[in-house]
């Protein structure tokens, strides 16, 4: 039994150290004087002295909080904007016949498909005629058009997953429809909405092409980034790089189970 | 049950299809028209002529090695690990939450990461290589090598994606299929080619698909790490339209991009996607 | 009489395949009526009409004397239980109950005594605090008619509530809800495709037939007078046995008789195909001309006898249509039927 399984622990390993060091990089020159790491030739990778000093520094440096702040802004604007539009569309979806649905889905991913550098530019310069450019909620309804199919396909396999008849229960119940939305659906679909939103969340908060042409002068955190490696100045940025990392691998660890399962296939009943 | 037609229900589809489709065909079409204007206002090919000559080929040849590179390679490892993960090996969550790792972590963050591995001056690979005695490398020496360094960091970033995918598409297999096949006496490679890779490729078709769409938009990851050169598409695009005086030129390159991804997305779609609704 | 429901002319399709058409029914105060009808023929489209959650062609939904053909369903004084049930996943069997009360804003004490009280009829005190997916399929279902039973509405619509049950708890649960219907006098429409069900449950049971009701009355009566050879050869265990009238002197027309109208004599002979022993009878498949016929018999035949025997009572068809009623004067078998568990 052993020896069977030892080929799979070795590529395992392999592969696990693979995934870690570069994780491990991000977490070393956060706490390593910069001494031991940005300034010597050969930096040291194993952790020697550990300091909260370039953390003050990042604090301190006002330039980045900034920008961590729109990106959180942004990332939940696109949020909510997802579930808004995506909610209502699965729904919709769910009553339509499948293989009408399923042609619908198909082609909100194939035009997802268009390249964002492709419609970036054109936006870009329609933002700027109705003062969207530069602007964080231009950012984040460009930003939309990547996370809508998904949303809405994950919301159709929450609709799917409901029970038949429920909804023409409670209204023979005497259900408002606003009654049977907020009593009855909406606590059975918490959990797809949930997905929707940490996922559109991570993809804005992510995003950096339609940011970086839409809002080059009020950056989000990614392209901040960007703007700081290409300086030549990245020990600045790197112990913020790991501060906004952590959030978001948390979210990922969290939502492991459901990213993998039942809800990215959801809407893919033929 | 079956679902009837019901058109009624449209109106709740309406807004999002619409978001979608206007915000994307509209500035799209706009791309595809103005790259054929010129500053004085006529209508010719002149822009492509333009940026073939500054190299517009070796763009689209960097970018198809970049794309299928990073694709196969992904590929290929999300595969080994999909196997791995879906054996029920002792320790087997712990692997599966580090190789999801990755996909949080933002792909800015990762470039940024990568950007200090690999600097020739001061980077932690030849840090490690010089431990083990063995002489620095300059990874961006050559047009090959800075496309190596994009394919990797691409696939460290993109991998655990593909493998969520093909792990799904695993656990659709009924587990008889292969307690049958090894009672018949099949090894595990033989089991592997004929059941697993047979049930899994509408699957592997699915992730070819997003990732593949998304290799030929590959934007931060080179824009960071080689910066304009060697080019690729999108950054010949974003470097027009940063530094040239006139759109026009970036807009021929996009509409090349576009035309690109929509022969791509037509083929895998036709071959792919064909054996998807067979199933 | 008073009606709680009366349905005129209604018509419903779906894209171009008609499901009711032009279908009138009146339903009497306090009676339990069963449609019955095979699957497919539009059973729940019916009762979703008269829900109000499926819209009519045309034609008419009276309730209690109230037109609702315009009204939503939440305004229709209707109570449903679908055939699945469609508890709300997220609640317990106490809040599914208190559900339909709470949206007609009683105040909370009400509530609590009305749940106690229908719990208490339909036994289910002990799991009123259990999420209701926890449940058995017999508890669900209780859960399903408590819902239903404790709003107190005109009339009750019922959409094969015993379906998913197996064969033990669908005999009790029916035993039950015959019980409960009579003791509240509440008026049940109840649908199922189950003869069984039909005939132990039933007032009167109207038959869904082609988009209208071809037949009603009680079970007895359609099981002996059924008004066409449709529904003769629907009703029964075994379907009314046909035979060409001219065997027995009615030309143009033809004959039916159930499996027990045989007497000695020799009116017809047949040949013996298939023989099947049920609870101390013989039904002996047999067949006479080109007609397969069944009959029950005390006698034991071997297959490929040729047997003779006359009939004591028998319908008369022409055009499918009932013509006429014949029988002999020892007519003592009304009130039997071969309908068995
Ligand atoms: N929403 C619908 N759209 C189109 N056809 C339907 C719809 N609902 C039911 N039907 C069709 O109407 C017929 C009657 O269905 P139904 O009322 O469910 O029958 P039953 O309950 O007697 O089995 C069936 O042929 C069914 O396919
Ligand atoms: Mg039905």
């Amino acid at each position: 039994m052993k020896n069977k399984n030892m080929p799979s622990y070795i590529i395992a390993i392999i592969l696990a150290v693979i995934f870690i060091y570069p994780l491990y990089i991000l977490i070393l020159i956060a706490f390593e004087p910069i001494s031991l790491t940005f300034d010597r030739l050969y930096p040291y990778q194993l952790p020697f002295i550990f300091t909260l000093k370039n953390f003050e520094a990042s604090i301190k440096d006002l330039s980045l909080i900034k920008p961590v702040i729109r990106s959180i802004i942004v990332a939940f604007t696109v949020g909510i904007l997802a579930i808004a539009l995506a909610t209502p569309a699965g729904y919709g979806l769910n009553k339509l016949a499948a293989r009408f649905s399923n042609k619908i889905i198909m082609l909100m991913f194939v035009v997802n498909m268009m390249p964002a550098i492709v419609i970036a530019i054109p936006i870009s310069v329609y933002f700027i005629k109705v003062g969207l450019y530069n602007n964080i909620f231009g950012i984040a309804l460009a930003q939309e058009l990547v996370v809508l199919p998904i949303s809405v396909f994950i919301m159709l396999g929450g609709f799917r997953a409901l029970p038949q008849d429920i909804e023409n229960q409670a209204m023979v119940d005497g259900a408002s429809i606003f009654h049977s939305f907020r009593n009855v659906i909406l606590p059975l679909i918490k959990i797809p909405l949930l997905i929707s939103f940490l996922l559109a969340w991570m993809t804005s908060w992510d995003e950096f092409t339609y940011a970086v042409i839409i809002s080059p002068v009020n950056p989000t955190f990614p392209v901040s980034l960007y703007d700081y490696v290409s300086r030549g100045e990245p020990f600045i940025a790197s112990s913020f790089a790991l501060l906004v990392t952590i959030p978001v691998i948390v979210i990922v660890v969290v939502l492991q189970k459901y990213l993998k399962g039942e809800y990215l296939s959801g809407g893919m009943k033929i | 049950m079956h679902r009837y037609r019901n058109y009624r229900y449209m109106v709740y589809v309406l807004p999002a299809l619409a978001y979608v489709a206007v915000l994307s065909f509209f500035p799209a079409a706009s791309v595809v028209f103005y790259s054929f204007k010129t500053p004085r206002g006529v209508y010719s090919i002149s822009n492509y002529e333009a940026i073939s000559k500054a190299g517009l080929l070796t763009s689209i040849g960097n970018t198809v090695i970049v794309s299928f590179g990073a694709l196969l390679i992904q590929l290929f490892f999300a595969i080994l690990i999909a196997n791995i993960l879906i054996k029920s090996l002792k320790g087997n969550k712990l692997f599966s939450t580090i190789f999801i790792l990755p996909y949080g972590i933002s792909t800015v963050v990762s470039a940024f990461i990568f950007s200090l591995i690999f600097s020739p001056v001061g980077g932690f690979a030849n840090s490690t290589l010089y431990s083990l005695g063995i002489h620095s490398v300059d990874w961006y020496s050559t047009k090959y090598s800075s496309m190596g360094v994009v394919m990797f960091a691409d696939f460290w970033k993109n991998t655990p994606l593909v493998a969520l995918i093909l792990m799904g598409g695993m656990s659709t297999i009924p587990p008889s299929l292969n307690e049958a096949a090894s009672v018949d006496g099949a090894g595990s490679l033989r089991r592997f080619i004929h059941i697993t890779l047979p049930n899994l490729a509408p699957f592997i078709a699915i992730a070819l698909l997003i990732r593949g769409v998304s290799e030929f938009n590959i934007f931060a990851l080179p824009l960071i790490l080689i910066g304009y050169h060697p080019s690729l598409i999108n950054t010949l695009v974003y470097e027009y339209f940063i530094y040239s005086s006139t759109t026009y030129y970036s807009y021929a390159a996009a509409s090349v991009l576009l035309a690109i991804i929509v022969v791509f997305a037509f083929i895998i779609i036709k071959f792919g996607g064909a054996k998807q609704y067979e199933k | 009489m008073k009606y709680k429901l009366e349905l005129v002319d209604l018509e419903k399709s779906f894209s171009n395949k008609k499901v009711l058409d032009k279908l009138n029914l009146k339903v009497i105060d306090g009676e339990f009526l069963v449609v019955l009808g095979p699957s497919g023929e539009g059973k729940s489209t019916l009762l979703r009409t008269i829900v109000g959650i499926e819209n009519l062609d045309s034609g008419k939904i009276i309730v209690n004397g109230t037109d609702v053909t315009f009204k939503p369903p939440n305004k229709r004084n209707i109570a449903m239980v679908f055939q699945n049930y469609a508890l709300y996943p997220n609640m317990t069997a106490y809040e599914n109950i208190a559900f339909p009360l709470k949206m007609a804003r009683t105040d909370r004490n009400s509530i609590r005594s009305k749940v106690d009280q229908v719990a208490k009829l339909l036994n289910i005190e002990p799991q009123l605090n259990i999420n209701v997916t926890r449940l058995s399929g017999g508890q669900q279902q209780r859960v399903a008619i408590a819902r239903a039973l404790v709003r107190d509405p005109a009339l009750f619509l019922l959409d094969e509530p015993l379906s998913n049950l197996d064969a033990r708890v669908r005999y009790t649960s029916r035993q039950e809800l015959k019980r409960l219907q009579k003791e509240l006098s509440h008026t049940f429409v109840y649908v199922t495709h189950d003869q069984v069900e039909a005939s132990n449950l039933a007032d009167r049971v109207a038959v869904l037939h082609n988009g209208v009701i071809e037949q009603i009355g009680p079970y007895n009566e359609l099981y002996e007078k059924p008004n066409t050879q449709w529904v003769g050869d629907f009703i029964g265990t075994y379907p009314m046995n046909f035979i060409p009238g001219d065997l027995m002197g009615y030309p143009d027309s033809t004959i039916g008789f159930r499996t027990r109208w045989v007497s000695e004599g020799n009116d017809i002979t047949a040949k013996v195909t298939l023989i099947e022993n049920s609870e101390g009878n013989y039904f002996v498949h047999c067949k006479t001309g080109d007609s397969d016929i069944v009959i029950r018999t005390d006698t034991k035949y071997n297959v490929d006898d040729t047997i003779s025997f006359g009939l004591e009572r028998f319908n008369i068809y022409k055009n499918g249509v009932l013509e006429e009623i014949k029988s002999g004067n020892s007519v003592a078998s009304s009130g039997i039927n071969d309908v068995d568990n």
